[in-house]
Order: C-alpha cells, then sequence, then structure tokens
C-alpha cells in the first residue's frame, strides 16, 4: 500500500513534535517497519495520550481538573487524521470557570470545559453528546473526576434511554439518508454510512442501555474490518476522509486479505450488513410499535406483531416453500420489517422452491418486485438471512459487484434493486409482470468476460424457465435484458428521421411492439436507478420520438403478443 | 469560441472530426430547443403531443483564430444531414482564458 506524501507541518504549532511524530508512525523511514492497522491505532493513542499527558503537567493539570478523551480515542480507536475529541473536566468548589477555560484554551484553542454535572446535563440534551461521554477516558489529571463523570454519564444513558432511542433511531435514519449505505455504495462512508462505525458507537450505546445484547463475534469483527480500512484509508489519502474512492481501491487492497474490487467492495459489504442487522435490530422495536393489540393476519401463516410482520403460530415453515415469498411481499406491502427470528426458522427449514415456480410463488414475488419503497430493504433482509440467494442464485454474482461504468454510484446488486423500484412506478408497458422481472435480472450478466447482455439474456431465460413463464413470455424476458441498450443507444447514435434507423430497430426486436414498450420502460427505469440526474426530460424526449417512430411504422395489427395477466 | 448546436446522433462524429483537427478538448452538454423546424409532433398511445423543443446537443470548442474556422468549418460539413434541424455553429470572440491547473493564459492555456 503506498503512502500520501508528506504533510507540511506548521513550525509555529504548539503540537508539532505531535504532528511529527504522527508523520513517522505513517511513512516511516527507509528500513523502519511499516506498522499493521491495529498496531498504527494502537500508536497513535499512545503518542496522543503521551503527548497529552506531558502537555497536561506542563500546564498544571493536577487536583481539581481532569483532561478526559472521548469519542474514537476514548475508545483506543483512533484513526491517522481522526481529531480528537477532549474535554477538560473540572471541580467548580475548587477551580474558578474562568482558571479552567484559560488553561484549556492553552491545551488547545477550542477545548471545551465541564464539570461533571454540566457535561451530564448538556449529555441529557444532546443524543451526539450523550454518546460520546460513554467513551470517556481519563487522559491526564485527576482520575476521581474522570470516573465520576463515566458513572454518571452511563447512568443518566441508561435511565433516560428508553424515552430517547426513537430519537437515536431518526438521528441514526437521517444519518443513513445523507451518507448512504455503506455495503451498496461503490464509494462507501465508511463511518457515517448505513453499517458504517457510527451504528457501531451506536450499537455501544444501545448495549450500555441494556436495549441490545453485547456485540455477537461477527459484529466484534465487522469492527474490525471498518477499522482498519478507514485506518489505511486515512494513511493513504493523508488527510480525514471517510468516502472510500474508486481511486484508492488499488492502495487498500492486501495480499492477505481482498486482491480486487470486487473483494474489497464484498469484504465491506459483509461487515457492513452486519453491522446493519445488529443496529437494526437494537433500534427496531421503538421504531415500529405495534399499529394494534392484536394479531391480525395477513395471509396463510404470517401476522403482524411488535411491529414486524413474522409467522404465525403453526405456521407451516417445513412444507411451505412459498411461506418467504408471502412474508416478503407482505412487508414490503406494509412497509414494515419482517421478524429476524421469522427470517431464522425459514433459513434454517424452509424447503426449497422447485422449478418450475407454482403460480402463486410467481404472484408472490411480482408483488414483492411491484412494492416500490418497500422492495430495497426488504431483499436486503432476506439477503442477510440468505434466502434471497436461494431464490435467486445467479444474485450471488453481483451482489457487491462494482460497476463497469462510473456513474454508477451502486454495486450492481443494488442497482437492480433500484431499477426494480422505480420499474414499479412506471405505466409505459403493458407487461409490468416482465417489466419488473428484467429489471431485476437486466444487469445480472455482468461481471464476466462474455458480453454482458448477451450472457444476461442467457441468464434471464434461465430465470424465466425456472419461475415457471410460458415460453413466450420467457423469450421475451430474455429479449429484454439482451436488447436493453438498443433504444438509448440507438436515439444518440443514429438518425431517427432516418427510415433506415427504425427498420433496423424494428428488425431486431422482430416487429414486436410489446417489446419495443418494455425496452423503453426498462431504459427509464434503469437511468432513474443508476443516479440523480441520469434520467433527464432531454433523454426522454430523445427516446420517445425515435419510439413514436417505430410504432408509426409498425403496421396497425402489429401490437406484439397479446397482454398477458400480471403473474399470468 | 466555436459553439455548435447540432443533432445527437452526430455528435461522435463531431468529436471524430475534430481529434483529427488536432482539437482535444470539448464542452459537450445536452440541451433543448427548436428554430425554424418549430418542434414537432409525437402520438404516443393514440394522443398526439405537440414536443416544442426537441432534442440537441451544444459543443464548445475554445481555440486560436486560425483553428477556430476550422473547426467552425468542420462542425459544419459533418453535422449536415441536408434536414430541417442540422443545428447552427458560431464564433464568439473569447477575452482571455486561464488554465486553472498551472496559471497559464491567452493562447498558452489552450
Amino acid at each position: 500500500m503506498a503512502g500520501a506524501g508528506p504533510t507540511p507541518i506548521p513550525p509555529d504549532d504548539p503540537a508539532t513534535d505531535l504532528l511529527r511524530a504522527r508523520a513517522a508512525l505513517l511513512a516511516p523511514p527507509a528500513g523502519a517497519r511499516r506498522l499493521a492497522a491495529p498496531a498504527l491505532r494502537a500508536a497513535l493513542v499512545d503518542l496522543h495520550d503521551l503527548w497529552l499527558t506531558t502537555r497536561a503537567a506542563a500546564l498544571g493539570v493536577g487536583p481539581g481538573r481532569a483532561l478526559v478523551a472521548l469519542g474514537a480515542l476514548g475508545r483506543r480507536e483512533l484513526a491517522p487524521w481522526s481529531v480528537p475529541d477532549l474535554l477538560l473536566l473540572y471541580d467548580a468548589d475548587r477551580i474558578d470557570p474562568a482558571d479552567a477555560t484559560r488553561l484549556a484554551a492553552a491545551l488547545r484553542p477550542g477545548l471545551r470545559t465541564a464539570t461533571v454535572g454540566g457535561a451530564v446535563q448538556a449529555s441529557l440534551a444532546d443524543l451526539p453528546t450523550a454518546l460520546g461521554l460513554l467513551d470517556a477516558r481519563l487522559v491526564a489529571g485527576e482520575a476521581d473526576l474522570a470516573d465520576r463523570l463515566a458513572a454518571t454519564a452511563r447512568r443518566a444513558w441508561r435511565a433516560s434511554a428508553p424515552a430517547r432511542t426513537d430519537a437515536l433511531a431518526v438521528l441514526t435514519h437521517a444519518r443513513w439518508d445523507r451518507a448512504g449505505d455503506v455495503a451498496h455504495r461503490v464509494e462507501p462512508d465508511l463511518r457515517d454510512g448505513r453499517g458504517g462505525l457510527r451504528d457501531l458507537a451506536v450499537l455501544d450505546a444501545l448495549v450500555v442501555a441494556g436495549a441490545a445484547d453485547p456485540p455477537s463475534a461477527e459484529v466484534r469483527a465487522a469492527r474490525r474490518v471498518l477499522l482498519d480500512l478507514r485506518t489505511e484509508l486515512h494513511r493513504h489519502a493523508g488527510c480525514a476522509r471517510d468516502v472510500l474512492r474508486v481511486d484508492d481501491v488499488g492502495n487498500l487492497l492486501d495480499p492477505h486479505g481482498p486482491t480486487d474490487h470486487h473483494g474489497l467492495l464484498r469484504t465491506i459489504g459483509g461487515a457492513a450488513r452486519t453491522v446493519v442487522t445488529a443496529v437494526e435490530a437494537a433500534l427496531r422495536p421503538r421504531r415500529h410499535r405495534p399499529r394494534s393489540s392484536g394479531r391480525p393476519e395477513l395471509g396463510t401463516g404470517l401476522v403482524v406483531h411488535a411491529g414486524e410482520v413474522t409467522l404465525a403460530r403453526g405456521a407451516s415453515v417445513a412444507r411451505d416453500p412459498v411461506l418467504v415469498l408471502r412474508l416478503a411481499s407482505a412487508a414490503a406491502r406494509g412497509g414494515l420489517p419482517m421478524s429476524p427470528s421469522a427470517l431464522r426458522r425459514l433459513a434454517e427449514a424452509a424447503p426449497e422452491l422447485r422449478a418450475p415456480w407454482p403460480d402463486a410463488a410467481r404472484a408472490e414475488l411480482l408483488t414483492l418486485l411491484g412494492a416500490g419503497e418497500g422492495l430495497v430493504d426488504v431483499v436486503e433482509a432476506l439477503d442477510r438471512a440468505g434466502l434471497w440467494g436461494r431464490l435467486l442464485p445467479e444474485w450471488g454474482a453481483v451482489r457487491d459487484l462494482p460497476p463497469a461504468d462510473p456513474r454508477h454510484a451502486r454495486t450492481v446488486g443494488r442497482h437492480l434493486l433500484e431499477v426494480t423500484r422505480h420499474a414499479a412506478t412506471g405505466d409505459r408497458t403493458d407487461r409490468p409482470d416482465l417489466l419488473l422481472l428484467a429489471a431485476l435480472v437486466h444487469d445480472l450478466g455482468r461481471g464476466r468476460a462474455e458480453h454482458p447482455a448477451r450472457v444476461g439474456a442467457e441468464v434471464a431465460g434461465h430465470v424465466g424457465r425456472r419461475l415457471g413463464l410460458p415460453c413466450d413470455d420467457v423469450a421475451t424476458l430474455a429479449a429484454t435484458v439482451r436488447h436493453q441498450d438498443l433504444l438509448p443507444r440507438t436515439a444518440r447514435r443514429r438518425d431517427p428521421e432516418d427510415p433506415a434507423t427504425v427498420r433496423r430497430v424494428l428488425d431486431v426486436l422482430d416487429g414486436d411492439a410489446v417489446l419495443l414498450g418494455l425496452l423503453r420502460a426498462l431504459a427509464e427505469a434503469d437511468a432513474r436507478g443508476t443516479a440523480p440526474g441520469a434520467w433527464t426530460p432531454w433523454t426522454a424526449r430523445l427516446l420517445d420520438d425515435l419510439v413514436a417512430r417505430c410504432r408509426s411504422a409498425l403496421p396497425t395489427t402489429a401490437t406484439g403478443r397479446a397482454p398477458r395477466r400480471p403473474g399470468g | 469560441m466555436v459553439t455548435a448546436i447540432v443533432k445527437p446522433f452526430v455528435l461522435d462524429d463531431v468529436k471524430a472530426t475534430l481529434e483529427q483537427l488536432g482539437v482535444l478538448g470539448m464542452t459537450v452538454s445536452e440541451v433543448q430547443g427548436y428554430g425554424r423546424q418549430k418542434g414537432h409532433t409525437e402520438v404516443y398511445r393514440g394522443a398526439e403531443y405537440a414536443v416544442d423543443f426537441v432534442p440537441k446537443v451544444r459543443v464548445e470548442v475554445v481555440a486560436d483564430d486560425p483553428t477556430a474556422e476550422k473547426v467552425l468549418d468542420a462542425i459544419a460539413e459533418t453535422a449536415r444531414t441536408g434536414k430541417i434541424g442540422d443545428g447552427k455553429v458560431w464564433v464568439t470572440p473569447v477575452e482571455t482564458v486561464v488554465r486553472v491547473r498551472t496559471g497559464e493564459r491567452g493562447v498558452d492555456a489552450l
């Protein structure tokens, strides 16, 4: 891994020696050992502790005062360019607040001061402060003050947490909306993203509050993965950047770990999914309160309980292969999460759906795919439980696959779900069922050496047959995937006014008006699912002009194969 | 600066032609508008819609005076299909140019 160039150190900075020592740790001189990520973090924490202790002693941080580390330094998880979060505590009975303020300014400009009572009071009004204080650790000064802060802050958090967990969930979801999913972004935010390091801090806080179990071995392993990657990212970037860019990938590959971009995203995605599962389970009971005290039936074997769709008593888990799809479509339809215990039971005991799928299974799948907003979270939950890959074994090849096109902001797997979500909202085709399926499978041919659309068409054919589609529909599905780029490519590169252009399109599509409509609708959903701004009125007009010309050139009776009832 | 409004499908040919002229940089944007053609109508599901604005691409090239004339001619030649809506190409004077990375100015910045 290549290190970044040396960062200039301002000569008049009081922390010059600290900065020099950090620079030496990050870019050791020739012949010196390059520290691995965990050792580098430990060395950085020791370095900061030593420097702060020395400086605090020199400035007289003694009885009645304590320098406390919060956040990453408090947890001993400092990344190379993290700014240490510090607080100067003082005892107001013994120390004048003005003296404490002067001392804090001498230690570091802008360093906050507080009494134990004042800090805890502030934590009751501000959630991030409350979470930060949970990591409080003495660096220098009076240990008793720091211990009192840690104990009082924890007690206050435990007492107030039941009433504040909803607010914590809202704050967490707002952050997720801003930073996106770590598991699905091509350029994930390792700290603020959904499944990132901030979520682990939330989880830690919920554990302290008794609202979550202590982290499992999987969560602890995920924490190490994310911390190590963030450490290496800081070391390589030479700044406090937590968004891992595509350009960084080559410098973060490791002969002992992921050796390519797909492998790296797979490692990150696996860790982030583990974190998301844990933090969502901890937040969920408070986010989704039961809408009623009863247990309304949603269909055979399903009920809503505690705001989750779950299995009814007596559900035929081991004998009902469609149950998992009924659960998923009910959850997506209702905008509710699925119960983790139900997913575990299904993963352990549900029988495989045999090909060709029965009509009921296909209908539930189409309901799920057509659920719009609810689709993504439900499929993610199925995937984390190992159930989505059993329904669609081809998913494994694209789950964390980085896109070839740099305009794509998400992994191929997440792109497929986004396109399906957008396909559910369109009305430009007589076959919304085939559009949803085409959206779901249109990029399953990515990541292989062969032509993606050609491979994708073959895969789509396999999927269509497995789902039990009629032969004509299998052919239409495969053709939609095969020719997914035909309209956008033709509209941009050929003269739509030239009759030869229209003839060429209709020849490729064998004059099939249904296929033409599917391709127009898929083009829009595909662009909308790619990135904000990828579908514009300009693009729409360009495509619509071509499609209108093609439709005009079709014989009036040539409407393609008769529209089929969705799901049939 | 040479500015051209042309049909989208000629863009690849325009780019290739300009590359042959040694023009390596250009700005391309997707625009909508109409000239003499006044747009057209489109029929979708039996209904006729007036399409006032037609998709075009705008190509902008900053070049020195002798090259600008060649660029203008090359774009006009390449983008011509002979049909209504082929677009326009025009040249406007540029006061000065600065290459942001190096600070070079004028012709050196091109």
